[in-house]
């Protein structure tokens, strides 16, 4: 793992930043500035009425006040809020797969923390919830310019440990979260896929926008391996001998059953599903997945 | 089946190498923390079974594979009837079994040649079936047929049926032994003849056949219905020194008028390394002066010499041996001599002269009877005139001299003729009373007699001096390196001859120094004899040739060379059979042959022209044969033929050339005998099939274990 200050990569953030960040819904908090949050989030408070004047928008006539008075008045908010995002990484020993400095936890860590730049950038509230079999280690969304330091510090701090227990993580922090978040979840999703879809659903059920990046290795999808291996489960002392070639077709086989099970259900729990191979640039598929967040493509 | 390298079925182990690499294998692997280990788990459940069948097919082609190529290796055979009896042939096997004196050597395992040839030969009755018929043939410079019959009877009795091929000490003839094989064959021409001839294959013996019989023996084999095919199994002699006595002689010159004459001895290394050891001089069982130490690099040979004195030998029975080694046979060589026997010379003479120094025979006789005082008496001389000639027995005589005999009559030629052919040597020297028709008439005969050629007139002049030729006989050459040349031999009158009547026989060995280098001495080999023509006298009218010191020594040797060409009967090589011409009145009638390794015979001879013509060929054994009648005995030495020292073996290609157009197959006899029956198309080779098969097995192995991967 890098040093804090790597996991901001400048190119990630330059190229992410070019994009017009426009939110697919404006729950009930704006973004200051240009542009709306492409994430969910209902986070302000009513401060008044005025008299409604030529050129304000209509949809924030109080219609209710209408009724009584006959009068038309602006509804007048005292302090837009910022939505709050919670960037769930997994931080099981299954994370840890890949070349030293280039495991599927190193880019699970970085993608955060460009995540976590980009929305306070937009005055968003970011917060971290790194889970594994040893609990939930939560860091509370702040819009302080100092959460980016405590995120990237927690993600550092943390190394990928212990089995996968998913389902409870985010059952807890479905829980945790206040209502309207915007949960980002981002792992391997290497468990049993039935609790894992049951646990993003009841997100969903909880009204938070639900993000699901799946981070995996090119190995894992290719199998590039030629002679006799002994295959030892990273989390488990389970271990197998086999001749990789022998088993490559039937492993992508249910390799590719699983990926497009879980990209299914998530399509059905109107989760966004967005598939990330480490060995291709953070930024490029960061980029990809706010674009066609923007135009309303994602899922 | 049976395999031409059984030792190879040993590699049958290796098909257990696939399986051992698999195992190694498992042992042999990266390890890998990995992460998606339920889906590699879910794979391999479902592929289980489906994997180790595929792995199990694809270990045993790679076994079945190796199997093959390790089969391969052993060159199996398909035997059986179905294979040799194709085409409905009868096949009929001879075994052609070498016992002649090399095959006593000892081979690297420290048995003789013999036992290993026997072992042999008993192998390849053994491993061929198929055969109708099988017949074993000893053979040295003779044959022996052993066994004839049912190839199973011999290979069910083979130890025994083999163990009666005794050892002889003869000359190797494989060409012999090839005719007596086609001689049977041609009892069944329908039969298809394989002869597997076990031997030593030594390059002399095939060699001193010549063309024309081995031409011969080629026509009798394409004249069969299906030509023979000869296969020859190779014995090998051990690799080491090989000491040989190759040759054992007294010289001529040096008994006369020698106190001590000399035994000239000959030793060659035919072995692969250096030879040392002693050569001794014995009679009987005892030993003459001292032995002489003998050290030849290989392939190199050295002549020795041994003072003999006269008064110690007590036997007769000389014998030159060099130490021992791995082939004893040819380390003792045997030469029987009586120092009261004589070389007996009839001198004819044809033109007797009052005055000495005219007188061919005063001439003669002065020098080829020794002074009084010499110890070796060599020569006895008798003197007779022309017309006593046809009245004389010639047979006790070895040399008989014709000087200046004027004519000659049928009978007389014919006695001559007959002395000849049996071994005689006459020497012809001309004169001022030749007449040169008569003896181009009745001598020359149109080259049917023993006179070398026809001769034209005698001629006169300017004396002219006599020379040896290049190719000149042994004696000139002999006297050469002692340094003595016939130079100052000058010749003032002599007869020319008609050069183009000189035939192959004939060989001339001096010359005049005129311009026509006309002939001065010219031999020719005629029966068993040999006739020399001097073209001049012997007196000293017409050359100094009698007077001459080297013109004597070259007439005293010449003469001699006779007595040489006589005693052949008494010095020949084991094998040869010893005939001896007995006189009526020296026999009574019954003849006792005692010879080596307490031989005892008993030969019965009837009279044939005045004398007993005894033969007896049962000379199988190297060493003295001793022939008794009456009080008379006569001593004959059988030695191993040197030829058979000699173990340069013959190669492949030049018996095809000695034999074209006959299969001919030379291999190991370490082999099976059945590597020639596949050369020959008699049996299958299975190794071509399996290493084809192996080699299919490895390329459906690839095209299986993609397929198998494709399909997962």
């Amino acid at each position: 793992m890098s040093r804090a200050q790597d996991l901001i990569q400048p190119d990630v953030i330059a190229r992410a930043s070019r994009l017009e960040l426009v939110a697919r819904e404006t729950v009930e908090g704006f973004i200051s500035g240009l542009h709306r949050s492409p994430f969910h989030g209902l986070s302000v408070e009513f401060s008044q009425h005025r008299n409604y004047a030529y050129g304000d928008d209509l949809k924030h006539l109080d219609w209710k006040v209408f009724g009584k008075t006959d009068r038309f008045y602006i509804k007048e908010y005292e302090k837009e809020t910022n939505v709050r995002v919670y960037i769930a990484v997994d931080a099981s020993r299954s994370m840890a797969y890949g070349p030293p400095g280039a495991t599927k936890y190193d880019y699970a860590s970085r993608l955060a923390a460009c995540l976590a730049y980009l929305m306070l950038r937009q005055q968003d509230a970011p917060g971290l919830a790194l889970f594994n079999a040893a609990g939930l280690r939560l860091t509370p969304p702040r819009t302080s310019a100092a959460q980016i330091h405590n995120i990237a510090h927690a993600l550092v701090a943390c190394a990928p440990e212990g089995l996968t227990d998913l389902p409870s993580a985010l059952t807890r922090l479905a829980a945790e979260a206040h209502q309207k978040s915007v949960v980002v979840v981002i792992s391997d999703f290497f468990a049993q896929i039935e609790p894992v879809v049951a646990a993003l659903r009841e997100l969903r059920q909880r009204r938070h926008d639900t993000i699901v990046f799946q981070v995996i290795d090119a190995d894992e999808t290719e199998f590039p391996f030629h002679h006799l291996t002994r295959f030892c489960d990273m989390e488990t002392t389970r271990r197998v001998l086999v001749e990789p070639h022998f088993l490559r077709a039937s492993y992508m086989r249910e390799f590719g059953s699983f990926m497009e099970t879980l990209r299914t259900e998530c399509l059905n729990a109107r989760i966004d599903h967005r598939t990330l191979v480490t060995r291709e640039p953070l930024s490029v598929g960061l980029a990809s997945y706010l674009a066609s967040r923007r135009s309303g493509g994602a899922r | 089946m049976s395999f031409l390298n059984p030792f190879w079925l040993f590699a049958l182990v290796t098909v257990s190498i696939p399986i051992i690499i698999h195992l190694l294998n498992r042992f042999r692997h990266r390890t890998i923390d990995w992460a998606a280990m339920d889906f590699l788990l879910r794979a391999m459940s479902k592929q289980r079974r489906r994997l180790q069948m595929e792995t199990l097919i694809l270990l045993v082609i790679r076994t079945a594979a190796v199997l093959a190529i390790a089969l391969a290796m052993a060159r199996p055979l398909a035997t059986g009837a179905a294979r040799l009896v194709a085409g409905g042939i009868q096949r009929r096997l001879a075994v052609l079994v070498d016992v002649s004196a090399s095959m006593s050597a000892q081979s690297a395992a420290g048995r003789t040649l013999l036992n290993e040839a026997r072992e042999a030969g008993r192998l390849t009755v053994e491993h061929v079936s198929g055969c109708r018929e099988a017949e074993l043939i000893a053979f040295d410079s003779r044959c022996q047929t052993i066994f004839r019959g049912s190839p199973s009877h011999l290979a069910a009795q083979g130890e025994n049926i083999f163990a009666r091929i005794g050892q002889s000490y003869g000359e190797g003839r494989p060409a012999r032994a090839i005719q007596e094989a086609l001689t049977h064959a041609e009892e069944s021409p329908e039969s298809a003849y394989t002869l597997v001839m076990v031997t030593d294959a030594q390059r002399s013996n095939w060699t001193s056949t010549s063309k024309a019989d081995w031409d011969a023996i080629a026509r009798r084999a394409h004249a069969l219905k299906n030509t023979p095919a000869l296969v020859v199994l190779v014995e090998k002699a051990a690799k080491n020194e090989n000491l040989a006595v190759t040759e054992m002689s007294i010289p001529g010159w040096s008994l006369m008028g020698a106190e001590s004459p000399l035994v000239h001895a000959q030793v060659a290394n035919f072995g692969s390394t250096a030879g040392r050891g002693q050569l001794s001089l014995y009679d009987g069982e005892a030993l003459m002066g001292r032995p002489l130490s003998v050290s030849l690099a290989a392939g190199e040979s050295a002549d020795f010499e041994f003072p003999l004195s006269l008064d110690q030998i007590k036997t007769g029975r000389l014998a030159c041996q060099v130490e021992g080694d791995a082939f004893k046979a040819d380390n003792r060589r045997c030469f029987p001599y009586d120092p009261e026997s004589k070389i007996q010379i009839l001198l004819v003479n044809g033109a007797p002269d009052p005055v000495p120094s005219n007188d061919a025979v005063f001439r003669l006789k002065t020098l080829l009877v020794p002074e009084e005082t010499a110890t070796a008496k060599a020569t006895a001389v008798r003197t007779i005139s022309p017309s006593e000639l046809s009245k004389t027995d010639l047979s006790r005589y070895q040399s008989v001299v014709l000087a200046n005999v004027a004519a000659f009559s049928p009978a007389d030629a014919e006695t001559l003729t007959a002395f000849l052919r049996a071994g005689g040597q006459a020497v012809i020297f001309l004169g001022d009373r030749v007449n040169p028709d008569n003896y181009n008439k009745v001598l020359y005969a149109q080259g049917n007699g023993p006179l070398p050629c026809e001769l034209r007139a005698a001629r006169s002049g300017d004396p002219v001096r006599m020379q040896a030729r290049k190719s000149s006989g042994e004696i000139l050459q002999r006297l050469d390196s002692f340094g003595i040349g016939l130079e100052s031999v000058s010749t003032r009158s002599f007869f020319e001859v008609k050069s183009e009547t000189i035939d192959k026989s004939s060989v001339i060995v001096a010359e005049y120094g005129d311009d026509h280098a006309s002939p001065a001495v010219i031999q020719k080999s005629f029966g068993r004899g040999m006739a020399v023509l001097f073209t001049a006298s012997a007196d000293a009218r017409w050359s100094n040739l009698p007077l001459d010191p080297s013109g004597a020594v070259f007439l005293y040797e010449t003469i001699a060379q006779a007595a040489a060409t006589s005693n052949a009967t008494k010095l020949l090589d084991v094998g040869r059979p010893i005939e001896i011409d007995w006189p009526l009145e020296e026999a009574d009638g019954a003849f006792t042959v005692t010879g080596p390794e307490d031989l005892k015979s008993t030969l019965h001879a009837k009279p044939q022209g005045g004398r007993y013509r005894l033969i007896f060929e049962d000379t199988t054994r190297p060493g003295f044969y001793e022939i008794r009648s009456g009080t008379k005995t006569s001593l004959v030495a059988a030695n191993v033929s040197a030829a058979e020292s000699d173990p340069a073996p013959i190669g492949a290609r030049q018996i095809e050339a000695m034999l074209p157009g006959l299969p001919v197959k030379l291999i190991d006899a370490s082999e099976s005998t059945e590597a020639a029956m596949v050369a020959e198309g008699e049996m299958g080779a299975l190794w071509p099939a399996l290493i084809a098969l192996a080699a299919a097995l490895f390329i459906l192995e690839l095209a299986l274990a993609q397929h198998f991967s494709r399909i997962r």
